[in-house]
């Protein structure tokens, strides 16, 4: 199984706090994984972790077996991390291509073709030159024609407009679906519905809950109540909130049907209702 | 090999514009100081010993500016550095790439135009008493030290307080350059401390790590060139833990 593993990781930078102190999570091989959380969390560090960019103060990260760290040549190749922010070199996203590429054992010009013309990117135009957006869509193109095992994205959404959210959503389940893994950190939570099947939620003191969709549509039930089935509640709501067409919320499930699960809400109870989620998906504090 | 090979075509092919630009005004410095030096100080000879200075100067700036880029640009290194490439390999290549460029481009651009002007103008910009190789080897020596120095700064990021690590250890260089004498190991009066005289003149026209006049092997020389060595090797395992604590918490 091809894993990347933070064992008891901790890390703080070096003038400001403690980002995670023992941190333990499984990221596996044909997910899309979804990494939600507050700003300043440490989503964006558990990336530049995981690609080896940062190196944990305590514990490990291991890359299928690789200390990331480390950043051997052969499990970096495995990997494409897209920063939130970056700047370019004054080249086409071509010229670009053609030499980064061999790094990359599993790049594919073909593919490179497809996103291309799926994100509609602008190639022959310098990288220093476009906007945010177009920047963003010729580097999503490069980094799914690398065919990289792990593809860790920052807020890959940032500055797309619609059609490339489209093109982007299309990308990462086509993706997925050929075995590789897509970890997209995001707090723009709405667009990532329908396309995560696994969902990692962090707060400050680490894992607030770690667990695919399914699990989480057993264990608990989102959607729109009445006023009869709200006072029948047994137990205050992880979240809830009334609206002009009655109460939503979250609650948990105690039926055996499973619910479609609510990105947008679940992130809300996990604000609200953090130490309950926790002991619900039986997550340790960090 | 390959990876390096991949990495160097990366490498050059991003900074070419930086690269040529760096060339062209290396060839105006070399091309028109000269006249410049002449024109302001009324001289005719002797002006070659500030002119490949500055190229030698100029050229490790730039150069060594050029390579380390990804290293200090915000937005850029952390893109950069999860190429599957290792930190050793990165470092190893920019860093003598950096000063193999720097010393030849220094000395091409200077004995072009020193041979140019001589040819076309009649103007002899070098006094050259000195045999040119050993000309040659003082500026690699000192552009070495130069580059050892860029190296610690840009291991630290490249922040502007970094700017004075190198002012601060130039002082250092030629300072610890004269414990032998200052210790009285060794008795020399040409490059006696604190001579401030003495001391311009190692900044200056001198400019050299082994001084001249004195046979090779002598025990001033013996010890100045074992100093200076392990000053220069101190400063690049300096800028070696640099890069890699630099690595380590961002």
């Amino acid at each position: 199984m091809k894993t990347i593993c933070f064992t008891n990781t901790g890390y703080r930078y070096r003038l400001g706090s403690q980002v995670f102190r023992t941190l333990s999570l499984t990221l596996s091989e044909g997910h899309v994984y979804g990494l939600l959380g507050e700003n300043g969390v440490g989503k964006s560090t558990l990336m530049k972790l995981a690609a080896g960019v940062l190196i944990p103060t305590a514990g490990s990260v291991t890359i299928e077996g690789h200390e990331a760290s480390r950043r051997e040549e052969s499990a970096m190749a495995k990997l494409f991390y897209l920063p939130e922010e970056f700047s370019l070199p004054a080249l086409s996203l071509d010229t670009y291509c053609r030499v980064t590429s061999p790094f990359y054992p599993t790049f594919s010009a073909e593919a490179y073709e497809l996103c291309c013309k799926e994100l509609d990117v602008v190639r022959d135009v310098r990288l220093d030159k476009l906007s945010m957006g177009q920047r963003k869509r010729a580097l999503l193109a490069f980094a799914f024609a690398t065919g990289a095992q792990w593809l860790l994205l920052d807020e890959p959404t940032n500055g797309l407009d619609v059609a490339a959210k489209e093109a982007f959503r299309r990308l990462v389940a086509r993706y997925a679906d050929e075995g590789r893994s897509v970890v997209i950190s995001t707090h723009s939570v709405r667009e990532i519905d329908s396309l995560v099947d696994h969902l990692i939620i962090l707060d400050r003191k680490g894992v607030v809950l770690d667990a695919s969709i399914a699990e989480i549509g057993t264990r608990l039930r989102f959607g729109r109540f009445s006023a009869e089935e709200h006072s029948k509640w047994h137990e205050e709501p992880l979240f809830a909130e009334s609206t002009l067409a009655g109460t939503t919320g979250v609650t948990v499930n105690h039926s055996d049907e499973e619910s479609a699960v609510d990105i947008e809400m679940l992130f809300m109870a996990s604000l609200r209702s953090t130490e309950r989620l926790r002991a619900l998906f039986n997550t340790k504090n960090e | 090999m390959n990876t390096i090979i991949a990495y160097a075509r990366k490498h050059f092919t991003e900074m070419r514009r930086n690269y040529l630009s760096t060339f062209a005004g290396l060839f105006l410095i070399a091309l028109c100081l000269p006249l410049a030096l002449r024109e302001m100080l009324g001289m005719t000879s002797e002006v070659g010993g500030e002119v490949m200075m500055c190229l030698g100067w100029a050229s490790v700036l730039i150069l060594t500016s050029n390579a380390f880029r990804e290293w200090y640009t915000p937005g850029y290194d952390a893109f950069c550095l999860t190429l599957p490439i290792s930190i050793t390999r990165r470092v190893i290549f920019l860093g003598v790439t950096s000063l193999v460029i720097s010393i030849l481009s220094a000395q091409l651009f200077f004995w072009a135009t020193y041979y140019g002007w001589q040819l076309f103008a009649g103007f002899n910009c070098l006094d050259l008493q000195d045999d040119p190789m050993d000309i040659v080897l003082r500026l690699s020596l000192v552009q070495v030290v130069i580059h050892s120095l860029l190296m610690v700064c840009y291991s630290r990021g490249g922040r502007s307080r970094s700017w004075w690590l190198i002012l601060g250890g130039l002082a250092a260089f030629y300072f610890l350059l004269n414990i032998p004498e200052m210790a009285r190991w060794v008795s020399d009066l040409h490059t006696s401390f604190p001579n401030l005289d003495n001391q311009l003149r190692l900044l200056g026209e001198n400019w050299s790590i082994v001084l001249h006049n004195r046979p090779l092997g002598a025990a001033t020389e013996v010890v100045e060139v074992v100093s200076c060595a392990s000053i220069v090797v101190a400063f690049y395992l300096s800028a070696w833990c640099g890069f890699k604590e630099r690595e380590a918490r961002k």
